[in-house]
């Protein structure tokens, strides 16, 4: 099974897990979406940092 | 002589401090012109009409006897209704959601001081999602005026006030600008408070505005930017924009996403870059890094992600008087596992340093504001998708009008800059608006 589709099925079986199989059904497409973007998210190389705070832009930063 | 419900604020202010104009008379033309349109138009959840009128006569003495309480002296201003404005309830478009505020949001208390009149609270997508708002596309009412901040863009594009205050997560204010016609700014993430505005995603949302001109665009930025004790991610690095210097600028052009781009919108881009160019810009093309590609994918982990947080006990409480888009994606959102979150959020810190150097020797981008016009329809606000990258990156961004389509809905282009760059941002926007047309009021909304 290709990434997407597997985390899409593993959404699904959790949306029917907490939500119950009529709002799982409602959710399809956008868990479809959002399976797919996490196939892609988790395929994205990140480099181990010791940065403590990648979360959001930097207000410290510097003008370019 | 122009009318009253096309001056800028800058214009206007200068008239009240001259003595030319008397506020009471700018807020009888603002509330005259919603007055007409409103029944069209929809951009108002709430209105302040004696408030209003009762400030302007204040404000009116003050100016008679020589005190301008500072730049917005008088100046009639609509706030998105997820902002708090002490005395005007806050509704954010939800079926179940109201408070009364005590206090301002640090942004309205500040547009307050300089002497602005808060008229009234105009209307939002459910709580700055995409579930729409009743708001109607000055333009052609058949059409989205976008969203979030729907309501503040289509009573600045129909001339019911000459500003507007709006906030940004995906494209909430660029794209509602794009799509009525006005000037929309967000500025880098951290230059203005978020103190006292109901959050969408923490990391993604901005504070913007929505206006007729680049100059309004810099008055604004300059009374709201700066840190503030109640949100500390406001930032304290100098911000010098409150005097425009119209110049060119070296400009990078790219399409972003091509195969998202109607030919109206690739049209309207390149017939821009064209025009600059001959009227003396620096236009080259732009080659984004392929890390762009992921910027979608990661605002949509973040973005889901944090919403599920944001509106876990609303949910919980009140599921059934949600919106079907945002209970979705706050539903789907609370099943993303926190390590996804975080890696989504070191993609963005990647993102950013690969993106970051081509805006070397001070170049701007010049991008699409939009997929193409208002989508026909009241169903959907459009896609943000052009709007997306910025605000994922925190970089500052300003939609201009570059032109119609054939059935005279506007078209617009957005400039990029880098973080806290707003000065020279601004500066290109004030000269590529000279270049290209000066946004305008839509007459006769019907």
């Amino acid at each position: 099974m290709d990434p997407h589709a597997a985390i899409r099925a593993l959404l699904t079986e959790q949306a029917r897990t907490v939500y119950g199989p009529e709002r799982a059904a409602a959710l399809t497409a956008t868990l479809d979406r959002l399976a797919a973007a996490f196939a892609r998210v988790a395929a994205f190389p990140v480099a181990l940092s010791n940065d403590p705070f990648p979360t959001s832009p930097r207000v410290e930063e510097e003008p370019a | 002589m122009t009318a009253l419900h096309r001056l800028t604020a800058t214009d206007a202010a200068r008239r009240i401090a001259s003595g030319e104009l008397s506020p009471r008379s700018l807020v009888d033309a603002c509330l005259d012109r919603i007055h007409a349109h409103e029944p069209v138009v929809h951009a108002w959840a709430y209105l302040d009409t004696d408030g209003a009128r009762e400030q302007a006569l204040t404000l009116g003495d003050e100016a008679a006897r020589g005190h301008i309480r500072g730049p917005l002296h008088g100046i009639p201003i609509g706030v998105k209704d997820i902002f708090h404005v002490a005395g005007m309830p806050t509704r954010a478009g939800s079926r179940w959601f109201s408070e009364a505020p005590a206090a301002d949001a640090t942004s309205v208390a500040r547009l307050r001081a300089a002497g602005a009149i808060i008229i009234g609270k105009t209307h939002t997508t459910e709580f700055a999602l995409m579930d729409p708002s009743p708001a109607r596309n000055p333009w052609n009412p058949a059409h989205t005026p976008g969203g979030s901040s729907s309501g503040s863009a289509a009573a600045v594009g129909a001339g019911m006030v000459p500003a507007a205050l709006g906030s940004q997560t995906a494209g909430s204010v660029l794209r509602p600008a794009a799509f009525c016609g006005v000037v929309g700014h967000k500025p880098t993430w951290g230059r203005i408070s978020r103190a006292g505005v109901l959050p969408l995603a923490w990391s993604l949302d901005h504070v913007g505005t929505l206006t007729r001109s680049v100059e309004d665009v810099a008055l604004l930025l300059s009374v709201m930017a700066g840190p503030d004790p109640r949100d500390p991610t406001a930032a304290a690095v100098a911000l010098s924009a409150s005097r425009l210097q119209a110049g060119p600028a070296r400009l990078l052009v790219c399409e972003v996403y091509p195969e998202r781009l109607e030919e109206s919108a690739r049209g309207a881009l390149h017939s821009a870059a064209a025009q600059l160019r001959d009227a003396g810009a620096a236009v080259e093309p732009l080659q984004l890094p392929p890390e762009v590609n992921a910027i979608l994918d990661a605002q949509q982990v973040i973005m889901s992600s944090e919403i599920a947080a944001v509106h876990a006990d609303g949910l919980r409480l009140h599921a059934e008087q949600y919106g079907p888009r945002l209970r979705a994606t706050a539903e789907s959102g609370a099943l993303i596992p926190a390590s996804l979150y975080l890696r989504a959020q070191q993609m963005r810190a990647a993102i950013r340093a690969a993106v970051l150097p081509s805006f070397a020797g001070g170049a701007l981008f010049l991008v699409p504001s939009a997929a193409g016009p208002a989508p026909e329809g009241l169903e959907s606000t459009g896609d943000p998708s052009f709007n997306t990258p910025w605000s994922l990156l925190g970089f500052p961004a300003i939609s201009l009008l570059a032109g119609r389509d054939s059935n005279g809905l506007p078209l617009a282009v957005q400039l990029v800059a880098a973080p806290w760059q707003e000065a020279r941002l601004l500066q290109a926007a004030a000269w590529c608006e000279q270049v290209l047309g000066r946004a305008d009021v839509a007459e006769s909304p019907a």
